[in-house]
């Protein structure tokens, strides 16, 4: 055995030239023959008769050499290396050998491109197994939520004991509900509190050091966990930090570990630390401050779990462990995929022009004695040529494009995300491509075998033998036009939401409105924290083209502060647990005016309100909790032992974004009291230094001057326009590639297609027909085609708009408009397409081609 | 007289690995044209050995290590391959001349049964 193997390992290793060369060969087999000619000549021949004698007792030196070279490596692998640099060669040989080459590898390679780079996103979305362990079992518990009863609510510290001692429960994590912002970042970087038992009853491992434990509870600096794009980011995936004291934005801590690549729950944290977890009083309003995430037993259901009033939803996990919105990637991907598809058929129709053009060569081939196999063998090694250049070319673009791709996509879909272009797609992705490219010349080969030599050699191959009749071809053309017709409509649809997204009202003047906040306290030169903030309001009133100051967080910052709200009495404890989740503004009595806010009912604050309960709601609120009634002098209660009296509706502002459904809010006129913040309106013609000179005077009110953050309000809209805008541009740039690569191929097929028919259309103009006519018979089957592909296209296109009128602000699926200059569009590139080869056609010259024939 | 073409037979598979061995073990180092010639001369001239099939064997043997070669220069002063057996070859020989003691002795039990028993 081990002699065998050592022979296998020389006979391999003569592909590295180790053993005998040709030469070595060749001289040998000489010699031998020598020899026997010497021989013959001792034993009495003539030294031609000796020579004669050698040569047939010897036999062709050829077919020995061959023999002795099938011995001294592998045979099927030298040949396999022979056919691969022959058919290299054979690749750049002539002007169209190198225009066919190089049109094959650049399909490919933006085939490939395209197609990883879209597997890369839906994989790291949607397909990767979620980082959790068990998660069927796993499962956010809570009370029913008022505003959606099938979402869970927030639980107090009571729920939790409940639900960690119910039958079946193994494990109960909690984490705050609300997040703790850095608002210092212009990332999305949020701090999570959550409970000791977070990271076990989950069963995540960190990637690097360990996971928080009752150990680091009330540790000094305080200890952390912090996500992988965070490390990435802000520390440089420095795998040295584990355990040292780092700053992250204006945060001092000790890192304990880092989170793998794509575990992002609770959705958007970076930062994981342990926090008693109390039930918060505020206002000395109870407040149910957590969320509950419960590990099942093996076999158990989430019908067994119970809070105390018996009220419980439990959703499993899975369905916050992936981005929201993830299934949005898909209208996107399927435009891509649509990409792919045209990028094959352009692939089909040049490879199946070429082994037309090559089909006179291969019959030469042929006569003189090459076998199929070795022809068979040596496409396939041009496929191979093709797949490894294109494999390469897509392999160094894909990275570029991922993360141009990931640019455009909103990054609160692709922050912290395992998106990755993995190694073994390119393995995959090559061998899809060497099969496709096989099947396509395969194909080729076999019509090329069943056609008679002679026909071959006169170059009546037609592509009807090659499988791509006019039926299919008509097929093809149609499919294309179909395809281009969805994509450039659904492409319009979202350049269109583009253009509606960037003059969306979001319910607030931004333009020229900034907002100042800070945390702690202001110096104190006053006898309040109420004067503080109003002293800190007076000196910002004097910086020049300020128009008007008012108290109140920045009108596009959600969750600024929640309380539970009812529109009814209290009753029992039950009602009060009940109670739903409202964003609470403090506001002063100018703020409405100041930030652009429309009063639609009811009046604005006075100065006399801030000792009143006295209450504004957004128009959002007001039609949920009061359907068709005016909430004009309705209460609100929220526990305290006087309700709020509602005096005003205020316009609904779109604190999510403008494709999102606005925010209920509730405006108290406590803005100086309670809040941290102040909102300046500008001159629209100020300079950019008015947001330093407010910066400087509010650093120098307040005790921590880290805190303060000056945000410019149009700037915040923006970034909530980002994802909308990003998912718009993406579809738009594919929409107008698609279109472009569709009009090419349907220029290319229908020309093909005129250009079959130009030897009836010769034999017609000879018989005496009108030009006109013959032309117009020409492309008939073409804009039957076109048609065809054009209706498909329109009901595709209408199927496709649903789904992203679901996602692109203000555009519906049916846009008359658009469909109807989406069919002129298409139908102009495509009759523009057709028309090209049809006067060409009209001008042929009907001898030549005849003679030709 | 040489014998004709017709009265030669074809070197059975897989013996010509063990001629070409015995013979390097009688002969010394030898070169392709020399092997070739010695079992001829061994079989009477009954056996022919065509060159697209001593040299693959010679390979062979060489590449599992029976037989060493080096270049030399032959009796008419061109540049030879000389082979020469090596220690392994030498075990391989007693191998096979066992194995082909035994296959013979099986066959002739079938061949003369009566003197066999």
């Amino acid at each position: 055995m081990i002699r065998r193997l050592r022979a296998w390992a020389l006979r391999l290793a003569s592909f590295a030239g180790v053993g005998r060369s040709d030469r070595d060969i060749d001289e040998e087999l000489a010699t031998h023959r020598a020899l026997l000619e010497a021989n013959y000549r001792r034993s009495g021949l003539s030294d031609s008769a000796a020579r004669r004698a050698a040569a047939a007792a010897f036999g062709p030196i050829t077919l020995a050499a061959a023999a002795y070279r099938d011995r001294r490596g592998i045979r099927p692998i030298e040949d396999l290396v022979d056919d691969l640099f022959e058919t290299s060669r054979s690749l750049v040989r002539s002007r169209s050998r190198v225009r066919h080459t190089l049109s094959v590898i650049a399909l490919l390679s933006v085939c490939l491109t395209i197609g990883s780079c879209i597997f890369a996103v839906v994989d790291g979305l949607l397909l990767k197994p979620l980082p959790v362990r068990n998660p069927s079992r796993l499962f956010i518990a809570g009370p029913p939520n008022r505003l959606d009863p099938s979402r869970p609510d927030s639980v107090d510290l009571e729920d939790l004991d409940v639900l960690a001692h119910t039958p079946g429960v193994d494990d109960v994590l909690a984490y705050d509900f609300a997040p703790d912002r850095d608002k210092n970042q212009t990332r999305p970087d949020r701090e999570r509190h959550v409970s000791a038992s977070f990271f076990s009853t989950l069963g995540v491992t960190p990637l690097l050091g360990r996971a928080l434990g009752a150990d680091d509870a009330g540790s000094s600096p305080r200890a952390v966990v912090i996500g992988y794009g965070l490390w990435r980011s802000a520390l440089g995936g420095d795998p040295g930090v584990i355990g040292r004291v780092v700053s992250i934005g204006d945060a001092r801590v000790l890192v304990r570990g880092v989170m793998p690549r794509g575990f992002d729950f609770p959705r958007a944290t970076t930062i994981w630390s342990l926090a008693p977890l109390t039930n918060r009083r505020p206002n000395g309003m109870r407040m149910r401050s957590m969320a509950a995430v419960v590990r099942l037993a093996p076999g158990t259901t989430s019908d067994t779990l119970r809070l105390s009033d018996n009220r419980v939803v439990a959703v499993p996990l899975a369905q916050y462990l992936r981005p929201r919105d993830a299934w949005s990637i898909l209208p996107i991907s399927i435009a891509a995929l649509f990409m792919v598809v045209m990028g094959l058929i352009h692939l089909f129709v040049a490879q199946t022009t070429h082994a037309i053009a090559r089909a006179k060569e291969t019959a030469i081939r042929i006569a003189l004695g090459s076998g199929w196999a070795r022809i068979a063998r040596q496409s396939l090694c041009e496929n191979a040529w093709f797949t490894i250049a294109a494999v390469g070319i897509a392999a160094t673009m894909a990275p570029a494009t991922l993360a141009l791709l990931i640019r455009l996509l909103p990054a609160e879909l692709t922050f912290g995300q395992p998106i990755a272009i993995d190694r073994r797609v390119w393995a995959v992705a090559g061998a899809i491509a060497l099969a496709t490219l096989a099947a396509l010349t395969i194909a080729s080969l076999a019509a090329i075998r069943r056609a008679t030599l002679t026909d071959l050699l006169r170059g009546r191959l037609t592509r009807a033998r090659l499988a791509v009749g006019p039926r299919v071809q008509t097929v093809v053309l149609a499919v294309q036009v179909a395809v281009v017709t969805s994509l450039v409509y659904v492409g319009t649809l979202a350049l269109h939401s583009f253009s509606l997204a960037d003059r969306a009202s979001l319910g607030v003047e931004t333009d020229g409105l900034v907002a100042v906040e800070w945390s702690g306290d202001l110096r104190r030169d006053a006898s309040s924290s109420t004067g503080a903030v109003r002293g800190l309001a007076a000196r910002v009133q004097q910086v020049p083209d300020v128009v008007a100051v008012a108290h109140g967080p920045s009108p596009l910052e959600p969750n600024r502060l929640i309380l539970q709200l009812s529109a009814t009495p209290l009753r029992s404890v039950a009602d009060a647990r009940a109670m739903p989740l409202v964003d609470i503004r403090g506001v002063s009595a100018n703020y409405f005016r100041t930030a652009g806010i429309p009063l639609i009912d009811g009046r604005a604050f006075d100065s006399s309100d801030e000792e009143r309960d006295v209450a504004i709601v957004s128009h959002a609120f007001a039609t949920h909790f009061f359907p068709n009634v005016s909430p004009i002098g309705r209460s609100l209660y929220d526990g305290a032992p006087r309700p709020l009296q509602i005096v005003g509706v205020a316009g609904d502002i779109r604190v999510m974004g403008p494709e999102a459904p606005p925010r209920a809010l509730v405006y108290l006129p406590s803005g100086a009291a309670v809040g941290k913040g102040l909102i300046v309106r500008l001159r629209p013609d100020a300079p950019l230094a008015r947001l330093t000179d407010i910066g400087a005077i509010a650093r120098n009110a307040v005790a921590d001057a880290r805190t303060v953050t000056v945000v410019d309000v149009a700037q915040q809209r923006d970034r909530l326009l980002d994802g909308q805008r990003a998912r718009a541009t993406l579809l738009g740039v594919l929409g107008i590639v698609g279109f472009g690569l569709g009009l090419a191929g349907v220029l290319a097929m229908a020309g093909d297609s005129v250009q079959r028919g130009l030897r009836d259309a010769a034999i017609r103009l000879a018989l005496g027909a009108r030009p006109s006519r013959v032309v117009r018979h020409l492309i008939a089957r073409v804009l039957l085609a076109v048609g065809a592909g054009l209706i498909v296209g329109i009901a595709g296109g209408l199927g496709a708009a649903q789904w992203a009128a679901s996602i692109f602000y203000g555009v519906h699926a049916s846009d008359p408009i658009a469909l109807a200059a989406v069919a002129a569009l298409v139908a102009g590139g495509a009759a523009f397409a057709t028309l090209i080869p049809a006067r060409r056609a009209a001008r042929i010259n009907v001898a030549g081609l005849l003679n030709d024939e | 007289m040489s014998p004709t073409r017709t009265d030669k037979t074809d070197v059975w598979q897989g013996t010509l690995s063990l001629m070409v061995l015995k013979t390097l073990e009688a002969m010394g180092p030898l070169h392709g044209f020399g092997i070739a010639r010695r079992i001829e001369q061994t079989s009477g001239h009954r056996l022919v050995l065509n060159p697209g099939t001593l040299y693959p064997t010679l390979l062979k043997l060489e590449q599992e290590g029976y037989v060493a070669s080096a270049w030399g220069t032959s009796e008419n002063n061109r540049r030879a391959r000389f082979y020469r057996l090596t220690r392994p070859g030498r075990g391989q020989i007693a191998r096979e001349t066992r194995e082909w003691q035994t296959t013979t002795d099986i066959l002739a039990q079938f061949l003369e049964p009566k003197r066999a028993r």
